[in-house]
């Protein structure tokens, strides 16, 4: 048997597979519910909007028909007027709530009409006001448009899109931690006990955490009392022996006795130093937290400026402030988080939920840019204080990624579904809200020990240049595309994207598929470029980009998930937002600079590659 | 994770995600009713801003347009929700309104500052306890802001913040009740029983027989340890025996 057959002794791939099975169902269950059940139960509440846009086509109507029944007034024939058709067409542009409008003659002639009549909701659905003196004039009939309607079931769609996929991940991940405390690391234990004890070692080993495993270990643990307990009888019968053996002619056959015996250990070979597990699901929270205001911080950015030529700037600045604000904290983390762990776990978050919830009262840009720095200060800060700490998630690639990709496929779903329902200056208040919460409930517990702050996992050159390419990719079609250009104010579709997103990054982890970093990198660069070069759909292209970002970061284990590559990550954000400054000066967009320049750092990485390649079999010869 | 546990998961995420489902929906569309509100008084408004104006580039001052009075009233009119009409001079005092009791009075201090507050494109929007009031700016032919004209608007007459959330909810509650059952069911399928091999090494070591199943990972190393404390326990007794002998013969 080769030893990638054997059985994982954790039973980690049997955990991920019921995690897996269990995201799956529930984002299918729920999707399909909301879809083809739920959905078409909710239509019947449109009434409430046919009755509004004929409010809107009625107000149209009456209007249009008081400005020519003015210009009858004025002697001009309703047949011979000039420039009718024109003024249609500019109310119809200034209001998208109206698909047709059409003026008749008292024989319901049409005299003059503009608009599409694709849009209407039914050849039957229109509103008449009359254009009336002394007698019938003739008629104004304005057709109501269903781009209102078609726009709210489109948003519900999306929404259902990306709450199935955010409750699916949610939940699979749930399941994964708590599958991962448990029940694998317990089993893990037990079996490397076992095996320990089939060496001959039979030392106390500490019985497992509650679980399932607790009865089993107990029982395993009482397997060996027995024999410490036999063997120390024997010890002090051999002492016993020994001391009354004062011509030592007895020594030969008590060795000889004892000699079997040397084949087993009674004690630990080893020291053993028990790392502390679990409070990961603080610096997902925390995260997942601070990823919802992804879909929002550029557009609300973007809202201040509206179409000031410095827009681009302002976009720039808000992600530069973010991640500079990261690469601080980070420092930070690394200078100061083992010593004061609680304190700082309080004290960050509680500064970031500060400045997230005043964006609801925020006007000025630039204060907003200044909350952005502090809150990717404090975020970051907190969050690498509890997992740069020995023995804390980033110890464990699967572990590390239930949270840092969790956090980014749940955490922009959830603010972008918060901004849909209540606005978005209201989902900054939530997140403010629930960041202070998270920030509180990393108080609750015994007081954290001092724990030693874990050296920065370092990642080669081709591995930095690919994890930097993936990030910027991400960064440059979620914050700058979707976010700020694509879909402003549209949070359901954003939602969607974001969920998406997530979902892909997370396939590599489902399926242990790990090709190369630069496969992955090269995958997101190709997905952006085709994006905007070639017309790829949106869809497609948040998939592929996502699956690239997951398979860059699968491939670095562990190390994707360290302190180094959180560095990198925040750097490639800080890049992203040169390239949109950039834009400011050369008159172009920000996205078609960031393109080539991701496409650069995947060539670098892949000379690098080669290089070291090179360099490796260089060694080999020699 | 227990398979129990799994299953009540998935009945907890089904429940949760479907009823955070209907809550987005019927935001959603409360918010359209309210952009369709929106643009009914948008229009009203314009209307009745670009009307003003043509007066106003005719070289009268605002204060002395006469043609002002049966404008607002026309607005007033023509969109239910609209409980008074205004025009205002840039310093705040009411020059016009439907409420004849408002002319010379000044105009309140939330829309003052949502005039001051105002992102980039013209109109802006005040938010009191009992209305909402949307204005625009009257501008001149040298682009210059001689006033302003507002609609005040009944806050009761728009989509109340989820006011569709309590029907949308009791009418499928019984829906969302049934998705879970259903996924509860499927989850019985697809989460895998995952404890068989744990009660099989627990019950083969309280026996310490070797595990039926002594398949990888936990049935075998339960098996070899097992057999390797059994084997363990036979050389300590012989060591134990002949100790014992040497014991009694000293």
């Amino acid at each position: 048997m080769k030893k990638s057959d054997r059985p994982h002794l954790s039973g980690a791939a049997g955990s991920t597979r019921a995690a897996v099975a269990t995201a799956l169902l529930i984002m299918a269950v729920v999707l399909a519910t909301a879809l083809f059940v739920l959905l078409p139960r909710i239509e019947r509440s449109f009434e409430a909007l046919d009755t509004r846009s004929d409010h809107v086509a009625t107000s149209i109507a009456e209007s249009v028909a008081a400005d020519v029944h003015r210009a009858i007034g004025l002697g001009i024939p309703l047949d011979a007027m000039r420039g009718v058709e024109p003024y249609l067409d500019n109310i119809l542009s200034a209001n998208p709530s109206v698909a047709e409008i059409r003026v008749l003659d008292p024989t319901e002639r049409t005299l003059y009409a503009a608009g599409e009549p694709g849009l209407v909701y039914g050849a039957h659905r229109e509103v008449r006001a009359a254009i009336s003196g002394e007698s019938l004039d003739g008629t104004i009939v304005v057709v109501p448009s269903r781009q209102m309607l078609q726009r709210v079931h489109d948003h519900i769609v999306e929404a259902a899109i990306a709450i199935a996929i955010a409750a699916g991940i949610a939940a699979g991940v749930f399941y994964r931690i708590v599958a991962l405390e448990r029940r694998d690391l317990p089993q893990a234990r037990f079996v490397v006990g076992g095996r320990a004890v089939s060496h001959g070692v039979f030392a106390d080993f500490s019985a497992p955490r509650p679980g399932p495993f607790q009865p089993l270990g107990q029982a395993a643990a009482r397997l060996t009392v027995g024999l410490r307990r036999g063997q120390r009888r024997l010890q002090s019968v051999v002492d016993e022996v020994r001391a009354l053996d004062v011509t030592h002619t007895l020594h030969e056959r008590i060795g000889a006795a004892l000699a079997p015996l040397s084949a087993y250990r009674f004690d630990r070979p080893f020291k053993v130093r028990r790392l502390e597990v679990g409070f990961v699901w603080w610096p997902l929270l925390l995260l997942t937290m601070a990823m919802a205001t992804r879909p929002l911080a550029t557009n609300f950015a973007e809202d201040r400026v509206g179409d000031d030529p410095i827009l681009p700037l302002v976009i720039a600045a808000t992600m530069a402030a973010s991640g500079l604000g990261g690469l601080f904290g980070l420092l930070a983390a690394r200078l100061l988080g083992g010593r004061l762990s609680k304190l700082v776990t309080l004290v960050a978050t509680l500064a970031a939920a500060i400045a997230i919830g005043s964006t609801f009262i925020l006007r000025d840009v630039t204060i907003f840019i200044a909350t952005n720095a502090v809150a990717g200060f404090g975020v970051w800060f907190a969050a690498f204080t509890v997992l740069l700490a020995e023995g804390a998630g980033a110890r464990r690639p699967w572990r590390a990624a239930l949270v840092f990709l969790a956090a980014a496929a749940i955490g922009p779903a959830f603010g972008g579904l918060i901004a849909e329902s209540v606005g978005r200056r209201f989902a900054f208040l939530t997140i403010g809200v629930l960041l202070a919460i998270v920030a509180l409930a990393s108080t609750a517990g015994a007081p954290r020990r001092v724990r030693r702050v874990r050296t920065l996992f370092t990642l080669g050159p081709s591995e930095t240049f690919a994890l930097a390419a993936a990030a910027m990719t991400i960064f440059t079609w979620s914050d700058l595309y979707v976010s700020a250009a694509a879909f402003t104010e549209n949070y359901a579709t954003m939602a969607m994207h974001f969920a998406i997103l997530g979902a892909a990054s997370f396939v590599p982890v489902a399926t242990g598929a790990r090709p190369p970093a630069l496969f992955g990198a090269a995958l997101a660069a190709a997905a952006l470029a085709a994006a905007f070069l070639i017309d790829l759909p949106a869809i497609v292209a948040t998939v592929s980009i996502g699956l690239g970002f997951g398979f860059t970061i699968h491939a670095l284990g562990a190390r994707g998930f360290g302190g180094t590559a959180a560095a990198i990550i925040l750097a490639a954000l800080v890049l992203t937002a040169l390239c949109e400054g950039f834009g400011y000066p050369l008159a172009f967009a920000g996205i078609m600079i960031a393109i080539p320049v991701a496409g650069l750092l995947v060539l670098l990485s892949l000379l690098t590659a080669l290089a070291s390649g090179r360099a490796r079999r260089t060694r080999g010869h020699r | 994770m227990g398979r129990i546990g799994g299953l009540a998961l998935v009945l907890f995420a089904t429940l949760a995600a479907l009823t955070a489902f209907v809550v987005v929906a019927a935001r959603t569309v409360e918010q359209g009713d309210r952009a369709l509100g929106g643009a009914e008084l948008d229009f009203v408004l314009g209307e009745t801003e670009q009307t003003i104006e043509r007066n106003l580039q005719l070289g009268l001052p605002l204060a002395e347009l006469q043609q002002v009075e049966p404008l607002l009233e026309r607005a007033l009119a023509h969109a239910q929700s609209v409980i008074a009409a205004d025009v205002f001079s840039q310093n705040g005092t009411t020059l016009f309104s439907t409420d004849r009791g408002a002319v010379g009075e000044p105009v309140p201090e939330a829309w003052r500052e949502a005039i001051a507050n105002r992102r980039t494109h013209q109109s802006w929007q005040a938010e009191e306890p009992q209305t909402m009031t949307i204005g625009r700016p009257l501008a001149n032919d040298f682009n210059h802001v001689e006033g302003w004209v507002a609609l005040i608007v009944d806050r009761a007459s728009l989509a109340a913040p989820l006011s569709l959330l309590g029907p949308l909810l009791a009418q499928n509650g019984v829906i969302i009740a049934l998705a879970g059952l259903a996924a509860l069911i499927l989850g019985a399928v697809l989460i895998p029983r995952r404890d068989a091999a744990i009660l099989a090494a627990h019950a083969a070591i309280l026996a310490k027989e070797p595990p039926r199943d002594a398949r990888e990972p936990i049935g075998a190393s339960a098996g070899v340890a097992i057999a390797r404390v059994r084997e363990a326990e036979a050389v300590l007794d012989t060591a134990a025996g002949e100790l014992q002998r040497l014991d009694e013969e000293v």
